[in-house]
């Protein structure tokens, strides 16, 4: 029966992308946890940022936008507040939609790089959010040390999933 | 060299080089000087400016506290210590500089960022809205930022 092998294989993409939200929550719990990096805030790894990559790499852009709502929602309801939400949507997908073009301009190689505009991304839109909620240009200061920050974040980021798509998970039979 | 010479084929030339821009363009600006005198320091929350106080070599020591606004009351600043409301920072005035002192937020970055005494970077509480900048009587260069 054509249609109940369909309906298998989409439960089963449903919770693997599933699994992938949880590790992408959970390594952003293990993240809140650290110190901060740097007296400015919004500098953080963003390792989060490896299951999105790695989401977008392996299933489609679909797939990686739900995971990494699900994950900002999640942990928006666990740790966070409806201001810490608005950052974190705002920041993740700006990082999504650059890393969907940049992946589509370089041919999906080099991720490095993807990973690197992504981080950029995400800061430059954090801060496009703080502007609006603390309604103050003073902010803008902070801009050039956030866009280096996350571009040196994301190119670590994207070499880590550049090496995790490398691995290969074995197929449950 | 190829890559000047020819076509540049690959896109991924094109867009390091366009990192590479953008991270060097930030690091002028990070290290650029800006001149400083009669300044003066601005506190707002929300976007709404609550004080500002000279800040100069005659600037006595002194203390305020910023209460965030809330459904009940708006933004406000009172002299003194004030920690009995539900959110609060302490910002401390001194002819060195300003920084906060205490906070309720929960990772007191604002606290860490300790005595600010230049333009170039503000002290931002996110979690309580706050935004304390430094501002200097002489005209800032507008050439260089771009709002």
């Amino acid at each position: 029966m054509p249609g109940h092998i369909d309906r298998m294989a989409k439960t089963k993409k449903t919770v693997t992308l599933g699994l992938f939200a949880a590790l992408s929550l959970g390594i952003y719990a293990f993240e809140s946890l650290l110190p901060p990096l740097f007296v400015i805030p919004g500098i953080k790894p963003g390792l989060s940022n490896i299951i999105t990559l790695y989401c977008l790499k392996r299933f489609g852009k679909k797939e990686a936008a739900l995971v990494l709502l699900v994950r900002i929602l999640i942990s928006a309801m666990l740790f966070g507040n409806p201001i810490s939400l608005l950052y974190s949507l705002t920041g993740g997908f700006a990082a999504l939609g650059i890393e969907m073009i940049s992946d589509a301009l370089l041919k999906g190689k080099a991720l490095h790089l993807t990973g690197a505009f992504g981080g950029m991304f995400h800061n430059m839109g954090q801060l496009l959010c703080a502007l609006f909620i603390l309604a103050s240009v003073s902010v803008l200061a902070y801009a050039p040390y956030l866009i280096l920050a996350g571009i040196i974040t994301g190119l670590f980021t994207g070499l880590a999933s550049f090496f995790l798509l490398k691995i290969k998970i074995p197929e449950q039979p | 060299m190829s890559v000047l010479s020819g076509k540049i084929k690959k896109p991924s030339t094109i867009m390091t080089a366009v990192l590479v821009l953008i991270a060097v363009s930030c690091l002028v600006c990070i290290f650029r000087k800006q001149n400083d005198s009669g300044k003066r320091v601005n506190i707002s929350s929300s976007g709404t400016l609550l004080a500002t106080i000279n800040l100069n070599s005659s600037t006595e020591e002194r203390v305020y506290t910023v209460i965030p606004a809330t459904a009940d009351h708006e933004a406000y600043i009172v002299e003194g210590v004030l920690t009995t409301e539900e959110h609060y920072n302490v910002i401390r005035i001194s002819r060195e500089g300003v920084c906060v002192t205490d906070s309720d937020c929960p990772n007191g970055l604002c606290i860490h960022q300790g005595i600010i005494s230049s333009p170039d970077i503000p002290i931002a509480c996110l979690p309580n809205r706050l935004i304390i900048s430094i501002e200097s009587g002489e005209e800032i260069n507008t050439d260089a930022w771009t709002y």
